[in-house]
């Protein structure tokens, strides 16, 4: 007896320390640690092909990296501020950037320090068209020139070494009278060409515009795609290209450059510490991440870094917000329902069954679209109010049916009894039926309360930051499952608890049994039932007013029409959770109200309904809704940002990485992306996939989707379509294997690539350095822009 | 006070009340007594308008309480209802069950209304269960409970529905102890019961019901003693009835000895009386009867049982010329004849319109 009680001692201590060390990988494993490799000293540029390496995504050096050094395992910035961070915090051993850049870095940076410069020069030129020497020959002259008297000299220092902020654009002069030409540019980065306060600027753009000024050309500048100025020169819709653009032989055959204007310089910048003519004698132990750091790290990307928490506790706000007062609502509301439900008369009941049969027969979600989108849909409701409508109206069915089985299972002796006693209907419910009611439903209606909370998450839907889309937010960003979807489940929790808590204050107060003995208090309770709801709703009001208007004042709805970017602060913007136009929006217009959406259309849908005054998304998609509904939008001319769009892949499968990529540069090469890009965003048809027929030999590559994004990856005729489609089977017929599209949301795809549930993700997906941190991401294969659509203005 | 004419009362097809005409004066006990399902409690029900009567009038102090425009719960306030299962208000002490009312519907202050409830209380015998809940109180307790709730509202009449009728025998007593009372001071009251002892010692009227009217009424000494007619009679003496019909020369004596065994059985364990009654039947049918007959004869045998005096009585009833057996009957048999006297408290024999009828009393 006493050997088995201890065995099973034993097993079950054994058993808890199993659960707990498998709780911890799976923490471990959720988490993502990134794996850090310990690093040895720099000595060579050749030292750099087993590390880790810093870029700033969409430049050269990406490219140049990714083939120079196969074997390093890159990483992509967005910013040389986040790539500086990167080296400075150990998350890359080098980074590759431009020098004048790193010289600008390591004037503030002492510890940093650059590794060489001998690594990669190019010259920088004008791009002509070959059936226009004429004007190259011309440009080559100007440059001469400028070069002889030391002004380009001059305007090259002005920009490459002050302080952009300082740098002024001289002004110039229109010039209607000249000939026309065309500079298609990029306006990709300062200091070669940017757009500033509705003007293009830049040493390049000072240096045309010289051009144009002294040749008396009438310059027209138009702003594109950095991988799409080659093809219009080529085509002949821009006459020169500028933008830092680098002479090689591959486009020396499409286009003709000018000589070379300046030359970009690159580094390799390091810590000083890993550099060894640099390093000193101080030796530092190895480092390795340990378990606990990489959590530290996790809940600091996914809690602390730009403040995230306060998305979280926006959320958690907006939740409990709309909990409550769904609440409040639904249970008043299921109180009149019970009413007409339990009346006598007949179109009453009918009224009422209808009403409670139909509300439980359409799942919330569907009743929460229709009265967003339709019955709400004209007027400017806030979403929020609307949430708690129709969490209310849901609530309020299946309460009703709980209050009145409640009450039906008064004995009728205690209607009788108060009836006889000269009450009348009304208060003898009031006073005899309801109190004892109230004890018996409340069991139920806890529950009943509890899984109306947990529904509100789905309110995201329509573009309520609620609890749950924070954690999206977030999960997006970061690509991290674990502490975003932890935080939420724990939040959650502790809102049902809490609710759990104040009903059972509410069952304590109704139960006779526990009361005080004395008369006086116990006739109370019901007093200070009412009186703790009515604190309660009072905070909840208060709680509500301070989270400030939900809606933006309605200057913004009748305000001035948007004409540019610059009118966008302030106003409702549409977007698509997690995207880059998302996280745009957010740091550059912090006065603009954010409308969460969830797909495009929606979000299209939203403008369109004057849910939103713009809709922030990538430009090929933007076009392809422009497309189909010229009437009802117009696209600003000026881009937010660019973006470039690459593959994420499960990061254990460096095989795949390889192919994949090697893939995706033959396809750029052999023009398979541009025909693509030409085939599904540009022309205006209804395209199809062609019948590609994979052999499998090299077995089944497993691939998630979102089938909702129009005109990457939809369902056309039944069957699947778009650009990110097309691309995959080409893929998969180039590696030989069979391919198995899984349809799923945006979010889902990242936890499937972490869980090995797909191999890799085609969805239009923009490579953000975070995300980099959870999955591994091909080189890009489109470029995009970030632009805004706006409701089209009537004449 | 209460004058009620010509009441009916439908339940879906089928008529609880047919035709109840009935006056209720101030300061009357009126006890309804009468079989379950005849409508007593409809009748009761029908008075507050718990049960909204099918037709006539209930005229109250002059005004047709059925017209429209009745304040229905000013009226039920006057009129006080005890019911069957108490129904006090089960989320409410002792002590608020008897306030509610007061303060809520008559605007007294809450110390007014426990003032008046306390007093209430003791005078029931319940005051030291005030802070308590009905379902820690026992059956009696509750249903004094009960009474004093309809009196905290001063009401003009009581209604009482089978008030000890859920109530454990034991407790019988303490609730009819208080009604007592309340009639000794003079309270209007109205009570469906069967404790028939209470109804005949408290009520200054009866209303015996049956057939959805009222049957029979008249004082107590009347209705219970010397009842007009026969269901009440019945009714009143709870008398049990044993039928059987003779109709063959050949009968099986044996059988019927078993039928009567086992009728008798079930009122009483005298094993004597019921050989006594056996005996009895043997000698009258054969002896006394048969022998009138030369076919197959037709005799009703009836025994009757009476549960409130505990006697058996025997009847036979057959067509023929008037005869007395006990007279006509031959020397030898004198017998059977002695036997039955002495085992039977007295006889008789009629005759009326071609039926003879021996009744022997045992």
């Amino acid at each position: 007896m006493d050997i088995i009680i201890l065995q099973e001692a034993f097993q079950l201590k054994h058993t808890r320390h199993l659960l707990f060390v498998t709780l911890l990988m799976i923490l471990a494993l959720l988490a993502g640690c990134s794996k850090q490799t310990p690093t040895s000293r720099l000595a060579t540029i050749e030292d750099m092909s087993n590390k880790r390496i810093g870029v700033v995504s969409g430049f050269i050096y990406d490219k140049f990296a990714s083939e120079r050094f196969p074997a390093a395992q890159i990483s992509r910035y967005n910013s040389q501020t986040d790539l500086l961070l990167a080296i400075k915090s150990e998350k890359v051993d080098v980074a590759i950037t431009n020098y004048a850049a790193a010289k600008n870095m390591l004037k503030d940076n002492a510890e940093v320090g650059i590794l060489t410069d001998q690594i990669l020069t190019f010259p920088i030129g004008i791009g002509f068209n070959k059936n226009n020497p004429e004007l190259r020959a011309r440009f080559d002259a100007f440059l001469q020139a400028r070069k002889a008297d030391g002004s380009l000299e001059t305007m090259y220092r002005k920009w490459f070494d002050n302080d952009l902020d300082t740098i002024k654009m001289p002004k110039f002069k229109a010039n209607p009278g000249g000939r026309k030409v065309v500079l298609g540019v990029a306006i990709g980065d300062l200091p070669s060409a940017g757009y500033v306060d509705g003007e293009y600027v830049g040493f390049d753009i000072e240096l045309i515009q010289t051009f144009a000024a002294q040749e008396n050309i009438n310059l027209q500048i138009l702003s594109m795609d950095f991988s799409a100025l080659i093809a219009s020169l080529a085509s002949g819709k821009v006459d020169m290209i500028a933008d830092c653009i680098a002479i090689n032989a591959e486009r020396q055959k499409q286009v003709d450059f000018s000589i070379p204007y300046m030359e970009d310089k690159t580094a390799v910048i390091a810590l000083k510490k890993n550099i060894s003519h640099l390093a000193g004698s101080q030796q530092e132990a190895v480092r390795s991440i340990s378990l606990t750091q990489s959590l530290v790290e996790g809940f600091h990307s996914n809690i602390i870094r730009e403040n995230r928490y306060l998305l979280i506790l926006d959320g958690l706000k907006t939740t409990l917000v709309i909990s409550l007062f769904s609440i409040l609502f639904g249970t008043l509301l299921g109180g009149f329902i019970c009413f007409l439900r339990m009346s006598r008369r007949k179109s009453f009941q009918l009224t009422a069954r209808l009403y409670i049969s139909l509300m439980r027969g359409v799942p919330v979600l569907v009743l929460l679209m229709i009265m967003y989108y339709v019955i709400f849909g004209n007027a400017n409701v806030s979403p929020v109010l609307v949430a708690i409508v129709a969490f209310g109206m849901n609530f309020a069915a299946y309460v009703s049916e709980m209050f009145r089985a409640a009450i039906e299972s008064i004995d009728r002796g205690q209607t009788e009894a108060g009836i006889a006693g000269g009450f009348n209907k009304f208060q003898t419910f009031v006073y005899i039926i309801m109190p004892q009611a109230i004890r018996r439903v409340l069991s139920v209606y806890k529950g009943e309360v509890i899984s109306l909370v947990k529904m509100t998450s789905i309110v995201g839907y329509i573009a309520v930051q609620d609890l749950t889309k924070a954690s999206d937010i977030i999960r997006s960003r970061t690509f991290d499952a674990f502490f975003p979807l932890l935080m939420t489940a724990v939040l959650y929790f502790a809102i049902s608890a809490l609710l759990l808590q104040l009903l059972d204050a509410l069952d304590r107060l109704s139960d006779p049994r526990r009361k005080n003995r004395s008369g006086l208090l116990a006739s109370r309770a019901g007093r200070l039932t009412l009186l703790l709801l009515a604190i309660l709703s009072l905070a909840m009001v208060a709680v509500y007013n301070s989270t400030g208007p939900t809606e933006p004042k309605s200057t913004s709805a009748t305000g001035a029409a948007i004409k540019s970017l610059s009118d966008l602060d302030g106003k409702r913007i549409a977007v698509i959770t997690g995207t880059t136009g998302d996280f745009v929006i957010r740091e550059k217009y912090k006065n603009a109200k954010v409308v969460d959406m969830v797909y495009p259309a929606d979000a299209a849908l939203a403008l369109r309904a004057n849910k939103a005054d713009a809709f922030v998304f990538d430009r090929n998609t933007l076009q392809y809704i422009l497309a189909r509904h010229p009437q009802y939008y117009e696209i600003l001319p000026e881009r937010l940002s660019t973006v470039e769009i690459a593959i994420p892949m499960r990061s254990d499968a460096p095989d795949l990485h390889r192919k994949i990529n090697s893939a995706i540069n033959k396809f750029k090469q052999d023009g398979t992306i541009d025909r693509l890009k030409n085939k599904w965003i540009l022309s205006a048809g209804t395209p199809t996939v062609p019948k590609i027929t994979l052999d499998g030999r090299n077995g089944v590559l497993r691939m998630g989707t979102c089938l909702l994004s129009e005109p990457y990856a939809f369902m056309s005729n039944g069957v699947m379509a778009g650009l990110d489609i097309e691309l995959a089977f080409l893929l998969a017929e180039h590696l030989g294997m069979k391919l198995d599209i899984t349809d799923m949301s945006y979010d889902a795809m990242i936890a499937a690539l972490q869980a090995g549930k797909i191999d890799l993700a085609i969805a239009n997906f923009y490579k953000l350095n975070e995300r980099e941190a959870a999955c591994v991401f091909s080189i890009a294969y489109l470029e995009n822009d970030i632009s805004a659509m706006v409701r089209r203005q009537q004449p | 006070m209460i004058s009620v004419k010509n009441l009916s009362k439908r339940f879906g097809g089928y008529w609880v009340l047919k035709d109840i005409n009935a006056e209720i004066h101030k300061g009357e006990v009126i006890s309804i007594i009468g079989p379950s399902g005849t409508g007593k409690s409809t009748f009761l029900r029908c008075l507050n308008l718990l049960e909204r009567p099918t037709g006539g009038s209930i005229v109250i102090d002059g005004v047709n309480i059925l017209q429209k425009g009745t304040d229905e719960p000013k009226l039920r306030r006057k009129m006080g209802m005890v019911f069957q299962s108490f129904n006090l208000f089960a989320h409410l002490t002792v002590l608020d069950n008897l306030t509610l009312g007061p303060m809520k519907l008559l605007g007294k202050s809450r110390q007014d209304a426990e003032a008046k409830a306390i007093e209430l209380l003791k005078s029931v015998g319940v005051s030291e269960k005030q802070h308590q809940y009905p379902d820690e109180l026992s059956g009696g307790q509750k249903q004094r409970v009960a009474i004093a709730r309809c009196l905290a509202m001063d009401p003009e009449i009581i209604l009482f529905d089978e008030p000890t009728s859920a109530l454990d025998p034991t407790m019988v007593s303490e609730v009819l102890a208080v009604i007592r009372r309340l009639a000794k001071n003079g309270m209007t009251m109205a009570i469906v019961t069967h404790e028939m002892d209470f109804a005949k010692n408290v009520s200054s009227r009866v209303f015996y019901m049956d057939e959805g009217v009222i049957y029979e009424e008249g004082k107590p000494i009347d209705i219970f003693d010397n009842p007009q007619k026969e269901k009440t009679r019945i009714f009143i003496q709870r008398i049990r009835k044993f039928c059987e019909k003779v109709v063959s020369r050949h009968f099986d004596l044996y059988k019927l000895q078993a039928n009567l065994e086992l009728f008798c059985a079930r009122h009483t364990t005298d094993k004597r009386t019921v050989s006594h009654i056996q005996l009895v039947v043997e000698e009258v049918l054969g002896q006394m009867i048969l022998p009138l007959f030369s076919g197959d004869p037709e005799i009703d045998l009836t025994l009757e049982y009476s549960e409130k005096t505990g006697d058996f009585q025997l009847l036979f009833e057959y067509a023929g010329p008037q005869q007395n057996p006990f007279l006509t009957l031959p020397d030898e048999d004198n017998l059977s004849l002695r036997l039955i006297e002495k085992l039977t408290k007295s006889n008789s024999y009629n005759w009326a319109s071609g039926r003879n009828q021996i009744n022997i009393f045992l």
